[in-house]
């Protein structure tokens, strides 16, 4: 017996619901669907802008003060002053870079490198760092079967290890239907304010009807955003509407020094999440090239009212962090060409 | 986005019946319609949740799950017919308020069935999939996951949802999913060891 099969054994032996829990969810749910008169659904949101706001403050990152300056094109300062700055200055390199447009019978590769941070809070887990460095091959159009190479460095792994190589397909067969593959991102509008609209609904939030919220809609979008363009090949033009969309983001900062898992040092763009992450996007100075992205502990406080694994870590602490070492169109998965 | 969409097997609708989106369309002007949705759903996502924290738990998790579905209706895509998918996400993470409450269950299911160590092989057998019980190295391999893997792994095989749908679930790339999905079977494979041979 497999462990997908004893997973599967476990969850079908769990008894069917009892009618006593059946009505009390029912009447639950129809108390809480009644009409309770006029609601201000966007309150919480005004709320939220303001507590990352303040939090921002507080930690003496500097808040973006959103700047409409008439750049010239590619002219790049070195040193920028806000997080609009810097993706200002994304937007614009996007749009001179080459989109080599893949056909829908081709793939996209990517190479990414990735570490996870462990705190061993909960027993059995393991403490430190968990390094892989991940290939993938998705299908342009989505209808194929994908692959995916993976391979444990260095935290412990042995050395040499051989990369593992698995096809990204359904579980009963189907096209992969990887939402970020080539033709669903190069579908979404290029306006900045209809793809932010469009990022809400792709990205929603997810609240429980318990008062403390898990995730808003801007910190899923900025989620979202930030594996699109540190994960897989987004076309340019898409880029430079997605960093447009980014900055209209409320509560973005700007982090002036943030290394990737390649340890390339770049200028970030980040949002300070309610559960006291920090997500940050990571951009090359130079050319203003997404190089990766950082998960860092910024408000340990926030983030140990909700889970218990982090006890004790110190704020400023990475916990995970990426690198996309690159990107390209192949006619095959599992070649480089 | 409309994303290719399949039934899982075995589920054969009724032309006539509304679809998942339709109901949750109507539920935005007619409240009452989302207890349609309830009423297709409200058993699965019990079982699912009791699989993880317990049955106990799984009474108000389920039922909060449909709360906050329901406050969540007008963001959802409705170019997706079956709102299943949705539903495991919203429970899933859900779930994860309750790591400490998870990891616990799966110790105390390890334990149960560790005390019946002197029992036949067939009792064993039996006590595997009994549901309060679980093998405990396997207890032990889901509670030394991290919550990213062990969700993936978890909608896939008691959830039974497909890549692109454990996407939607977590929102994450299927890339994603299929390497955390690879990672935390590796590592559930590992920690069975060697009675996963002997019984297998």
């Amino acid at each position: 017996m497999d462990e997908m099969r004893m997973l599967r054994d476990h969850h079908d032996a769990q008894p069917s619901p009892s009618a006593d829990s059946v009505v009390a969810a029912r009447a639950r749910l129809a108390a809480h669907t009644r009409p309770r008169g006029l609601r201000l659904p966007r309150l919480g949101r005004v709320a939220l802008g303001a507590g990352a706001l303040g939090a921002a403050l507080a930690v003496g990152l500097v808040v973006v003060q959103v700047v409409d300056g008439d750049r010239e094109p590619g002219v790049l300062k070195a040193e920028p002053a806000s997080a609009a700055e810097v993706l200002d200055n994304a937007a614009t390199a996007a749009r001179h870079r080459h989109d080599p447009e893949p056909r829908p019978t081709q793939f996209v590769y990517a190479e990414v490198l990735r570490s996870e941070y462990g705190s061993g809070g909960v027993r059995g887990a393991e403490r430190g760092w968990q390094n892989t460095h991940l290939r993938t091959w998705i299908p342009a159009d989505g209808k194929a079967d994908g692959l995916l190479q993976e391979k444990r460095t260095g935290g412990g792994a042995p050395a040499g290890e051989a990369w593992s190589t698995s096809p990204l397909r359904q579980p009963n067969g189907g096209p992969l239907g990887d939402p970020n593959n080539y033709l669903s991102l190069d579908r979404l509008p290029r306006d900045p304010d209809k793809l932010l609209a469009a990022l809400h609904r792709r990205y929603p939030g997810r609240h429980s009807a318990d008062p403390i919220r898990d995730r808003s809609s801007d910190e899923e979008v900025f989620d979202g955003v930030e594996g699109m363009v540190t994960q897989s090949y987004v076309p340019p033009t898409l880029q430079t509407a997605l960093f447009q969309a980014t900055k209209k983001i409320p509560g973005i900062t700007l982090v002036k020094d943030a290394v990737d898992a390649a340890g390339r040092h770049g200028v970030a763009v980040a949002l300070t999440f309610e559960d006291g992450t920090r997500e940050e996007i990571i951009f090359d100075r130079g050319s203003y090239v997404p190089l990766g992205s950082r998960d860092v502990l910024d408000d340990p406080a926030a983030y140990n009212r909700r889970f218990a694994d982090l006890k004790g870590v110190a704020r400023g602490q990475t916990l995970s962090v990426t690198a996309l070492l690159s990107t390209r169109v192949v006619d095959r998965p599992g070649r480089l060409s | 986005m409309a994303l290719p969409h399949t039934s899982p097997p075995g589920v054969v609708r009724v032309p006539d019946e509304p679809t998942d989106a339709e109901l949750i369309e109507q539920s935005r002007d007619e409240p009452e319609r989302f207890s349609v949705i309830f009423d297709r759903y409200y058993a699965r996502i019990h079982r699912y949740v009791a699989s993880r924290l317990g049955p106990a738990a799984a009474d108000d998790v389920a039922a909060d799950t449909f709360l906050a579905a329901f406050d969540q209706r007008r963001r959802y895509d409705l170019a997706r017919p079956e709102a299943r998918a949705w539903l495991f996400g919203i429970a899933t993470n859900l779930i994860g308020r309750h790591r400490r409450a998870e990891i616990r269950a799966y110790r105390a299911m390890g334990r149960a069935a560790e005390r019946d160590d002197a029992d036949s092989h067939a009792d064993r057998v039996a006590d595997r999939v009994s549901a309060e019980r679980m093998n405990p190295r396997l207890a032990a391999g889901l509670a030394a996951l991290s919550k990213g893997d062990r969700d993936v792994l978890l909608l896939v095989a008691c959830g039974q949802l497909a890549y692109d749908e454990v996407g939607v679930a977590l929102g994450i790339p299927a890339g994603t999913v299929g390497s955390r999905l690879n990672r935390a079977r590796k590592r559930l494979r590992a920690t069975l060891g060697k009675e996963m041979y002997v019984h297998g």
